[in-house]
């Protein structure tokens, strides 16, 4: 049994912190073990919002399930639709076939995806902390991109729009306006965050110094994205194993040694700047052209050929019923997502379903460290710990 | 292996027999080939072409599917070549057919679209020749009953034809030649479709061409859940996957690998709708007037306390589940102390397995019948009695061909058409038959005994079984109903003591669960387990033990009256006891017991049917009802009544799922040389329909559509005596008359007519009393 919950003598305090508990980002239930203040040992126990989405996918074809990865890390729903899209495209053998266009669209929802969800956690670990007024200042910039979101598929939360062998539908008119006008705007705000936080006495007493994990561990505990990079892991999937066009842009990949909160929220800070740049890259540079793959073993043909042609037809029913035939094999594709590296493992026996669907889940890895992070600190630290592993529990506990 | 070659596919190398095809061979190794027409239910027809191969050394891509392996062949399956091929063939079936998958029942398990996808056509060089949207200008046949053709979506593969032809053996369709110069699907005669009805066309068709009625436009394929389960209309068990949405059945189908091969008859396909709220009880009553639950169960069990135990008889229609069984038996037994149990499966399979000879497997799986190379059919017409053994022997004779067919009956019958040994006898003399056959093949084997009969047995048939290494023996049911059933049995019994080991015995029954009632011990003469014991109670003293006032209340667990008494001895049990009935179809019977309590009917209930092999089949609960299974009305009744049924005992009983049926017989029986005296007027003979299984099963729309009316066939002479013609009336007089629709049949020996029973309103016994199948007939013209 985990040390966590058996006390040796009579100073030792067993508490548990959730799993209702507004400063656990979701339903995690966290037990530590106190000697006074002092945090003893720890243990996160998850699986409260288990939905057994793995086992569901085997039930579903491949584009059935597209859907379902908008649940897993709810507030980068893109992000999560093209790590599944790319692992499947991987299996069919046309992950370079994707059309240009719709590879600069992908990269646009991901990088805005990212900056939103970076605001999510700089809004929650801020108010956490006590400061309300951040919280206040990041979803008004939130809106600007949920608003995006909402113009390119209809939807402002579980926003779906990325599609196997390219995007839904091309962008609307307006769209890409509209993002001129938030990079343009969003460096300024990157600047007023700063200005809150990063100078405060306050705030630098409860992140300087507190979660603190080494390099060697965090490689160790296999925790990836921007908590990594906070203990001076220079990697990044972008820049590292590209995929898309990000080979094509310029950023740079923020990392910082001193492996504590306050790394970690410096980390994400500057990311966002990052996205800003590739954002204003790709409103720039972006080519027309189609933005779906043509490939009608895979894809839906137009409606135009589904209504004339009866082989187009009779196709068209065994790819919505039945779902398209992948390629027996099995392929790992994982994506830079801003909780970290969310990878999809597809096991295919030729069917149209998968036989088996892992997913990689970055934020179950990154709880995995806390208890390294706070053993030692005081019962307040786990607050701000919670708060820069940014974690998910839709994703967590799948 | 006997004939082991190797042979290479795709470059590996694997081990086949000479006797298997490419494909087979293929197959058994997970190797994927494209087959259309080709089925394991029937073999190559060599008609799609789709399953061509590339074989070293051929310049023509060869059919898999009908090319026998050979040594050192090497093989591509999917080859450039051999795909060019394939694609072309898909072009023809593409060119003229219509786009509409959207209306189309088959559209999401269509084979058409399968392989269309598969082979990912994205062009059609001639498609300009036809436009997919006016194309569909072919024969439509809406005139046919429950079976829908559409020849547009044909694809000309000919499984139809050939499943109809060498699973089923009725070989009603064909290719036609069309006045537009093409060919067709359509009757052989160009008629309306006049079959069995068993859709087998339409389960085997890879399109939407053949279509069930019943099902046209009810659903989508996806949007069914399957739940797997056995039939309910006779005791050969088929498997099949009920398919329901919104919690009713809307088609049932089956699969390959079931034990039955995904065949099913008229009744198992069709007829599911005898389930709908329409035909079910639905409330409990008494008196006639609808009563709460709670009251009809303290009238039941008021009616039976105040009885005494040996006033009290319980007969099981032979059903319900086991489960259900076991549960009366335990409470008759042990609540009611009354010996006076029995069943419907008495009239006749019941009788035969009280004197089974000792050493004699009671139970043989049907495809064990392969091993066979005589089958011995005798004393029904076994292709209406049960199709599942009619399409075994077809299995055996004809696609096989590795079995020799003896037909030991009054009439030609279905199965003779398969080519057979015919042994013939009237109606009345079984037992003479049977007892001169027996002196025949013991002469023959060189067994002495004093057994012997009068009639004349041909050489060939006796020759045949004596020299046979294993004999299918097959007995039917109409042999064993006759009033002297118990000497039909006995005079059987002799003959499977002659042959001995080498007979695998199938003896057919119409109730499903005629043999789960041996196990549970519900028939007159058995103890659970198919134990034997003294005999106590039959089914056919009731009426007059009610007409004596010595029975004075009777517990009916599914057992309609009407299914086995003539109306006069329903109406005397109805009205001269006090009648306790449980049962799901709103039959006769439910119309004037006494007490009527809705029990779960198939499909809403779990447990098991045991079938012909034996088997234990699960039962599954596949809809949503308020009906409580007959198990828990009768635990229930018990409970008032003072006695707490142990159901861990039915459970481990049903767990143990076998037999301790044994043959008790050791010496060959003396049989009694009884028959029938029929007057002077015609032989009558009742007989089953392959359209009922009771009366209940009229209910349903399979059965009703595909025969609506009884039917009294007729020798074509005997018809002109009387003045009759074919679809004209006439009025039956044995005991009493029934006016029928006339059938003349040159296949009907010369004075000798059959009604068929279980017809709603047109009970057969009233003409030849209650359980006996035989009298003395007079036709006369009707109208
Ligand atoms: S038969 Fe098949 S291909 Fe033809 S319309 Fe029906 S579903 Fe479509
Ligand atoms: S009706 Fe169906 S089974 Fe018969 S030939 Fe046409 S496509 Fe084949
Ligand atoms: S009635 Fe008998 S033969 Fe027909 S499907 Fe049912 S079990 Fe099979
Ligand atoms: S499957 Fe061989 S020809 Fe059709």
């Amino acid at each position: 049994m985990n040390e966590a919950y058996v006390t040796k003598n009579e100073r030792e305090v067993i508490l548990n912190v959730g799993p209702q508990h507004p400063a656990t980002h979701g339903v995690l239930r966290y037990v530590v073990k106190l000697d006074g203040e002092r945090i003893v040992s720890s243990d996160p126990q998850v699986g409260f919002l288990h939905r057994g989405i793995e086992k569901l996918a085997e039930y579903m074809t491949y584009n059935q399930f597209n859907p379902y990865t908008d649940r897993l890390d709810y507030l980068a729903s893109m992000n999560n639709n093209l790590a599944y899209v790319m692992a499947v495209e991987k299996l069919l053998g046309i992950s370079d076939k994707i059309p240009p266009r719709a590879q600069y669209i992908r990269v646009i929802m991901a990088e805005l995806g990212r900056i939103a969800s970076h605001l999510v956690w700089l809004a929650t670990h801020a108010l956490d902390i006590g400061a309300m007024t951040v919280f206040l200042y990041c979803f008004r910039e939130r809106e600007y991109i949920i608003d995006m979101f909402e113009m390119a598929c209809g939807n402002r939360l579980t926003y779906n729009y990325i599609r196997i062998g390219g995007v839904a539908r091309d962008l609307p008119d307006g769209f890409l306006d509209r993002l001129k006008e938030f990079t343009k705007l969003f460096y300024g705000k990157v600047k007023e965050y700063h200005q809150l936080l990063s100078k405060n006495r306050i705030w630098l007493k409860r992140t300087k110094g507190v979660g603190y994990i080494s390099k060697e561990d965090a490689i160790n505990y296999g925790i990836a994205g921007p908590c990594t990079r906070g203990s001076g892991v220079d990697w990044d999937l972008r820049r590292d194993m590209p995929y898309l066009v990000y080979p094509e842009l310029n950023f740079e990949i923020p990392v910082y040694d001193e492996g504590d909160v306050y790394a970690r929220y410096l980390v994400r800070m500057e990311e966002m700047v990052q996205s800003n740049r590739i954002l204003e890259q790709c409103a720039e540079n972006i080519p027309d052209g189609d933005v779906m793959v043509d490939e009608p073993q895979y894809v839906w043909e137009p409606k135009e050929r589904v209504m004339t042609h009866n082989y187009a037809l009779m196709k068209h029913f065994v790819k919505v019923v039945k779902g398209f035939k992948a390629p027996p094999g099995e392929v790992y594709f994982g994506a830079e997502n801003p909780k970290g590296e969310l990878g999809f493992y597809i096991y295919s026996t030729g069917e149209g379903k998968p036989y088996r669907l892992k997913i990689r889940a970055p934020s179950f890895i990154n709880i995995s460290a806390m208890p390294k992070m706070v053993e030692g600190g005081l019962i307040a630290d786990i607050i701000s710990v919670i708060g820069s592993l940014d974690f998910v529990f839709g994703e967590c506990d799948r | 292996m006997a004939d082991a070659v190797k042979i290479k596919i795709n470059g590996k190398e694997y081990e086949a027999e000479k006797s298997e095809s490419i494909l087979q061979v293929a197959r058994r190794n997970g190797v994927y080939i494209p087959a259309i027409c080709y089925s394991d239910r029937f073999g190559a027809i060599g008609a799609c072409r789709i399953c061509a191969v590339e074989i070293v050394g051929m310049k023509k891509p060869m059919l898999s599917c009908a090319m026998k392996v050979k040594d050192g062949m090497e093989i591509f399956t999917d080859s450039e070549k051999v795909q060019e091929f394939r694609k072309k063939i898909v072009y023809e079936w593409d060119k003229f057919h219509p786009l509409q998958c959207g209306v189309c029942d088959k559209s999401g398990e269509c084979d058409l679209q399968d392989i269309n996808y598969e082979l990912n056509i994205t062009e059609n060089p001639s498609e300009e020749a036809a436009d997919p949207l006016t194309v569909p200008d072919r024969s439509i046949h809406y005139e046919w009953r429950i079976i829908h053709h559409d020849a547009n979506l044909c694809i000309q593969c000919r499984r139809c034809v050939t499943i109809c032809d060498r699973v089923v053996n009725f070989g009603i369709l064909a290719l036609v030649k069309k006045d537009w110069g093409g060919r067709e699907i359509d009757t052989k005669d160009g008629k309306p479709l006049e079959c069995e009805f068993c859709g087998q066309c339409v389960s085997i068709c890879p399109t939407g061409a053949m279509s069930s009625k019943l099902f046209k436009y009810k659903a989508r394929p996806w949007e069914l859940a399957k739940v797997r389960t056995t039939c309910q209309f006779c005791a050969s068990g088929c498997q099949m996957d009920l398919n329901i949405k919104d919690n009713a059945i809307l088609r049932v189908t089956s699969e390959d690998n079931t034990p039955n091969r995904a065949n099913l008859c008229n009744l198992g396909r069709f007829n599911y709708s005898v389930v709908s709220r329409k035909n079910l009880i639905e409330h409990p009553t008494s008196n006639g007037k609808k009563v709460s639950l709670e009251k009809a169960i303290k009238e039941a069990v008021d009616i039976l306390k105040s009885c005494k135990s040996d006033e009290i008889a319980a007969i099981s229609g032979a059903r319900e589940t086991v489960e259900e069984q076991l549960t009366l038996k335990l409470f008759v037994e042990n609540a009611l102390s009354s010996k006076n149990l029995d069943s419907f499966a008495s009239t006749h399979i019941g009788k035969l397995y009280r004197v089974l000879p000792e050493g004699i497997e009671p139970f043989n799986a049907v495809s064990d019948m392969e091993e066979c190379d005589v089958i011995f059919a005798f004393g029904g017409d076994v292709a209406n009695e049960m199709p599942r053994l009619d399409w075994q022997i077809t299995r055996n004779v004809k696609l096989l061909k590795q079995s020799k067919l003896i037909t030991a009956y009054w009439r030609d019958a279905k199965i003779d058409t398969l080519g057979s040994v015919a042994l013939r006898y009237m109606p009345g003399e079984e037992v003479e038959f049977l007892n001169s056959l027996f002196g025949a093949l013991a002469n023959s084997l060189g067994v002495k005994s004093s057994v012997k009969g009068s009639l004349e047995i041909p050489e060939d048939g006796v020759k045949l079984l004596s020299e046979a290494k294993k004999v299918a023996l097959i007995v039917g049911e109409e042999a064993l109903e006759r009033p002297y059933g118990e000497e039909v049995a006995k005079a059987l019994a002799n003959i499977l003591m002659l042959l001995g080991e080498k007979v695998k015995l199938y003896a057919s029954s119409k109730y499903n669960n005629s043999y789960g009632v041996l196990f549970s011990g519900v028939a007159d003469g058995f103890d659970t387990f198919g134990r034997r014991k003294e005999q106590s109670f039959s089914l056919y003293e009731l009426p007059n033990l009610v007409k004596e006032g010595k029975v004075k209340s009777v517990l009916l667990l599914n057992a309609d009256l009407f299914t086995v008494y003539s109306d006069e001895d329903a109406r005397a049990i109805l009205d001269g006891a006090s009648v306790i009935y449980i049962d799901s179809y709103l039959t006769q019977t439910a119309e004037h017991a006494r007490v009527v309590i809705p029990s779960a009917p198939f499909s809403m209930v779990n447990g098991h049917y045991v079938n012909i092999e034996g088997r234990f089949n699960s039962v599954a609960k596949a809809l949503e009802g308020d009906f409580k299974p007959a198990s828990e009305i009768l635990l229930e009744i018990s409970n008032q009544y003072g006695y707490s049924i142990p159901t861990g005992v039915i459970k481990d009983a049903i767990s143990k799922a076998s037999f301790e049926l044994e043959g008790v017989n050791k010496e060959f029986n003396n049989v009694e040389s009884k028959g029938f005296e029929f007057g002077d007027g015609l032989k009558g003979v009742l007989v089953y329909s392959k359209f009922r299984s009771g009366i209940f099963s009229s209910f349903g729309d399979g059965a009703s559509i595909a025969m609506n009316e009884p039917v009294v066939e007729v020798n074509p002479e005997d018809a002109e005596e009387n003045g009759l013609e074919n679809g004209g009336y006439a009025t039956v007089e044995g005991l009493s008359a029934l006016k029928l629709k006339v059938k003349v049949d040159e296949k009907m020996p010369k004075g000798v007519i059959s009604v068929p029973l279980w017809f709603y309103g047109y009970n057969g016994y009233n003409l030849s009393g209650s359980l006996n199948n035989l009298f003395s007939a007079k036709l006369l013209k009707g109208e």
